[in-house]
């Protein structure tokens, strides 16, 4: 069924899907991240908005820590100024004088009359001054000096009920707030803390509320002489003489709106934003849910460890809003001073941080999916694009492919019969080279016979070339002889020219003789006849001299004929040697053409006999190229199926268009084995084998199994 | 010079010529000289050369002491000269010239013999063309078969004024 989808559309929805899977992933993981982000953002910027808050409370409780301290520290000192004032003033006794006093209660305020001695100083009475225009001894100079309140208490029972006797405490109308006293018991019935301490005979430290504010205070007995406690000796700072701590605390800010506010335990405000309701009491406060939050404020401070901060959140709704907000506050409890410092601000405020980083991840989710949604359409338009391009080569491709495994097959049958034309050529060679091989053979020992013969004729040319000599020598032998003879003919010659000479010479004489006889006349006639007679012995010499010349010219003649016969023969001998000489130089030609001739057959004999081994070389390379013709054609085959496969794939239900795969042939193998068979048994015919080049028939029958000497052969 | 005694025959008008002569071979034709005009044959000897002379005068030679023009009768007849040979000699004559007697040689290829020749056998030259001026031949002698020309060697050296002082 997956087939038939066209590759096209596989490859676009793979395209697509592989391309948006991670594109979902990345905006998966993104948008997740993104919210951890804001989580974490929200989380961290309310963390941050609350360790802020906390940061701020912590701030104020140090501060109120400070303050205190600083205070404690300052009363300490004021005490022991206000101590020394007492001390330097006199020992504290009392009077036998009594005095009245209107004794008020200080938390009831109920007041009775009370007749007490005097208390006195030294000598000087404390006084019942009520004026703060007057001096007042102890309280005033300590003032002056430590700038903070006295009062000396005067003991007015055993209860113990202390009644301020001397102060410079000031009260709302201007007048020393002289009178009151601090009973033994609260109206709660509890001990007083101050008196119980004091009547114990120690320092009470601790916050006082006098007149209309707090003060840190310290209450120390004054012991008489007895060392019985007879009054107190009070000094007291203002909570508040710094002013900078409330100062600080009003002017602190809390995020846009918030402030930092003060109430005691009782749901008073001590310090209220910007001081304008500063000791209003907000007890039965509510909040837009009906929460008295207040006390619920105060109830969760006061349960508060030191340093440890508390939460109170709670819906409010001022006048003029339309919806309610919820406002969160941190608290803090400083004990010292029963201050519940309350930091806080609208919520909404404080999150103002961690809602930008919602909105800009709402922004960034939004931004992942335009581009989600961009990409899916670009990717899926891109892809179209390519699938179709991919698709349409992919297509092209399939059909080369295919052109191109058809072509394969069919050039791999080629090969194959190939290789088996050149397995029989193979064949054909051996045989040829059997022939050469034998004719070779036949020219070797015609060779060697030529070379035989080539050397007798040398040594026959040899012996005749020396006959030759020989005679040539005896020749000019002769020739000396002969030219002996002309020599002595010449010689002869020359003695019967002299004598010719002397005839003629003799002839003249005689001639002269006549000329004289002629002259002498008759007295001359006999010497006349001798004249003639000399004269005729002159001829008969003269004649003799002629003919023994003639002779002589014809024997030398004749040694001339001699010398020329001889030297024709010379000649003629000297032609004999010279064209024995030709002739050696022939033969020995011969002899040594003889001998390259059959170096040369040798080397054609080692020539054939590597022809030979290529020859087999070649059967065998034949073979090997049958065989891997065979395996080209299955290879061939299997890629036809495969380009099929592809093009199936490609085209959907498109029909296989390539041809039909080829068995690969079998009888390939046989044959070149034929081949094999043949050369061997050429080998074995003997050399004048000749070959015939008959068309191989494939049949079994003939695969005759090798014996040792075609291995033997085949192996070389 | 001694003249040989003549007879008084008609047809041996020229007996006056008979006697003996020499005989020798100019070229292919031989001639003959009376004997007595012969002093001496000599063989071929080399001949001094004496400048300004005419062709036929091949110079002098010495003679025993006595210095002898030889003419060159070749050249005198107006025959191509030719090469000395053994055979060549050279007949000094003595020719009668005005009142002197002077010798001279003459060379000639071959000197033959001394032939007696009858008066009967010498004719009286031809008057037809011949290599020789007819007055200086004396005759024709006939020998055997062949011809003779008998030479008056006077005329055919006393022509020319040779004026040879001799010693």
């Amino acid at each position: 069924m997956l087939k038939n989808i066209k590759l096209q559309t596989r490859l676009l929805t793979l395209g697509i899907v592989v391309t948006m899977i991670p594109l979902l992933v990345v905006a998966a993981v993104v948008v997740f991240q993104n919210q951890r982000m804001v989580a974490v953002a929200q989380e961290g910027s309310t963390d941050l908005a609350y360790a802020d808050l906390d940061h701020i409370t912590e701030n104020i409780y140090a501060m109120c820590q400070a303050q205190q301290a600083l205070l404690q520290k300052s009363v300490n000192h004021a005490l022991n100024v206000a101590r020394h004032v007492l001390n330097n003033a006199g020992p504290v006794r009392f009077a036998d004088e009594t005095v009245t006093w209107t004794a008020i209660n200080q938390y009831t305020k109920t007041s009775a009359p009370v007749q007490l001695p005097k208390m006195m100083v030294g000598d000087t009475w404390l006084g019942q001054n009520a004026d703060m225009g007057q001096r007042s001894p102890v309280v005033d100079p300590t003032q002056e000096l430590v700038e903070g309140t006295c009062t000396i208490f005067q003991r007015m029972n055993d209860a113990g009920d202390m009644l301020r006797v001397s102060t410079n405490v000031e009260k709302t109308d201007g007048t020393r707030a002289i009178g009151t006293y601090i009973p033994r018991t609260n109206p709660d019935g509890t001990a007083n803390p101050v008196v119980s301490t004091v009547l114990r005979g120690e320092t009470f430290r601790g916050r006082a509320y006098v007149v209309n504010q707090w003060y840190i205070t310290a209450y120390e007995p004054i012991l008489d002489q007895n060392r019985k406690v007879v009054g107190v000796l009070y000094v007291g700072v203002p909570q508040e003489s710094v002013t900078s701590l409330r100062e600080a605390i009003m002017a602190a800010k809390v995020g846009q709106t918030g402030y930092v506010y003060v109430l005691d335990s009782k749901g008073n405000y001590v310090i209220s934003k910007d001081g304008k309701r500063d000791g209003e009491c907000i007890w039965e406060a509510r909040d837009a849910d009906g929460t008295l939050f207040i006390q619920e404020i105060c109830k969760k401070a006061v349960a508060l460890e030191e340093g440890q901060i508390g939460e109170q959140r709670y819906p409010w709704k001022n006048a003029g809003d339309t919806v309610a907000r919820v406002k969160v506050a941190r608290l803090m409890y400083y004990e010292p001073w029963d201050w519940v410092i309350g930091v806080g601000s609208y919520m909404d405020e404080f999150f103002e941080a961690r809602d930008q980083v919602t909105e800009i991840g709402k922004t960034a989710n939004h931004l992942m999916a335009t581009v989600l949604g961009i990409s899916l359409l670009a990717a899926a338009g891109i892809w179209y694009l390519t699938a179709r391009g991919l698709a349409g080569k992919i297509s092209r491709v399939v059909a080369q492919l295919t052109d191109g495994a058809e072509q394969v097959a069919s050039a791999s049958g080629q090969v194959s019969s190939a290789s088996q034309s050149l397995a029989e050529g193979a064949t054909e060679q051996a045989a040829g080279l059997q022939e050469t091989s034998s004719s070779l053979e036949e020219m070797a020992s015609m060779t060697k016979q030529n070379a035989d013969n080539a050397q007798q004729a040398n040594l026959l040319s040899s012996e005749a070339r020396n006959s030759a000599d020989t005679g040539a020598e005896a020749m000019s032998r002769m020739n000396t002889a002969i030219k002996e003879i002309q020599k002595s003919s010449d010689e002869t010659a020359n003695i019967i020219k002299v004598i010719d000479e002397i005839a003629f010479q003799t002839n003249l004489l005689a001639l002269n003789a006549a000329v004289e006889a002629a002259r002498a006349g008759e007295a001359g006639k006999g010497f006349a006849v001798v004249a003639e007679e000399v004269r005729n012995l002159a001829m008969r010499s003269a004649e003799a001299a002629k003919n023994t010349a003639d002779m002589i010219q014809g024997s030398v003649k004749n040694a001339k004929n001699g010398v020329d016969i001889a030297d024709e023969v010379t000649k003629v001998l000297d032609e004999i040697v010279t064209g024995v000489g030709k002739a050696t130089d022939l033969v020995s030609e011969i002899a040594a053409a003889s001998q390259e001739q059959a170096q040369g057959i040798d080397q054609v004999n080692t020539a054939v006999a590597q022809m030979d081994k290529v020859t087999q070389q070649n059967a065998a390379n034949a073979e090997e190229s049958a065989s891997a013709s065979e395996q080209l054609s299955a290879q061939a085959a299997t890629m036809n199926e495969m380009v099929n496969e592809l093009a199936a794939m490609v085209g959907g239900a498109r029909s296989a268009t390539g041809p039909a795969p080829r068995r690969p042939r079998r009888p390939q193998l046989s044959r070149s084995d034929q081949v094999y068979h043949r050369i061997t048994k050429t080998r074995e015919a003997g050399k004048t084998a000749v070959s015939t080049a008959k068309p191989l028939e494939a049949s079994a029958e003939q695969s005759v199994p090798f014996d040792d000497e075609g291995f033997g052969h085949f192996n070389s | 010079m001694t003249a040989a005694p003549k007879a008084n025959r008609p047809d041996q008008g020229l007996l006056e010529k008979e006697g003996k002569y020499l005989t020798f071979a100019l070229a292919q034709e031989e001639y003959g000289l009376e004997i007595l005009k012969v002093r001496e044959i000599i063989g071929y000897i080399d001949v001094t050369a004496v400048p300004q002379m005419p062709p036929h005068v091949k110079g002098v030679i010495n003679l025993r002491g006595q210095v002898i023009p030889v003419v060159d009768l070749r050249a005198k007849f107006g025959m191509e000269t030719a090469d000395v040979t053994d055979e060549t000699c050279i007949i000094v004559v003595e020719i009668a010239h005005t009142t002197r007697t002077f010798s001279t040689g003459i060379v000639v290829d071959r000197v033959q013999e001394v032939l007696d020749i009858r008066g009967q056998d010498i004719e009286e030259p031809p008057h037809f063309g011949s290599a020789v001026r007819t007055d200086f031949i004396l005759g024709m002698g006939k020998v055997a078969d062949t011809v003779k020309i008998l030479l008056d060697i006077d005329k055919v050296l006393g022509e020319d004024d040779l004026d040879i002082p001799s010693l």
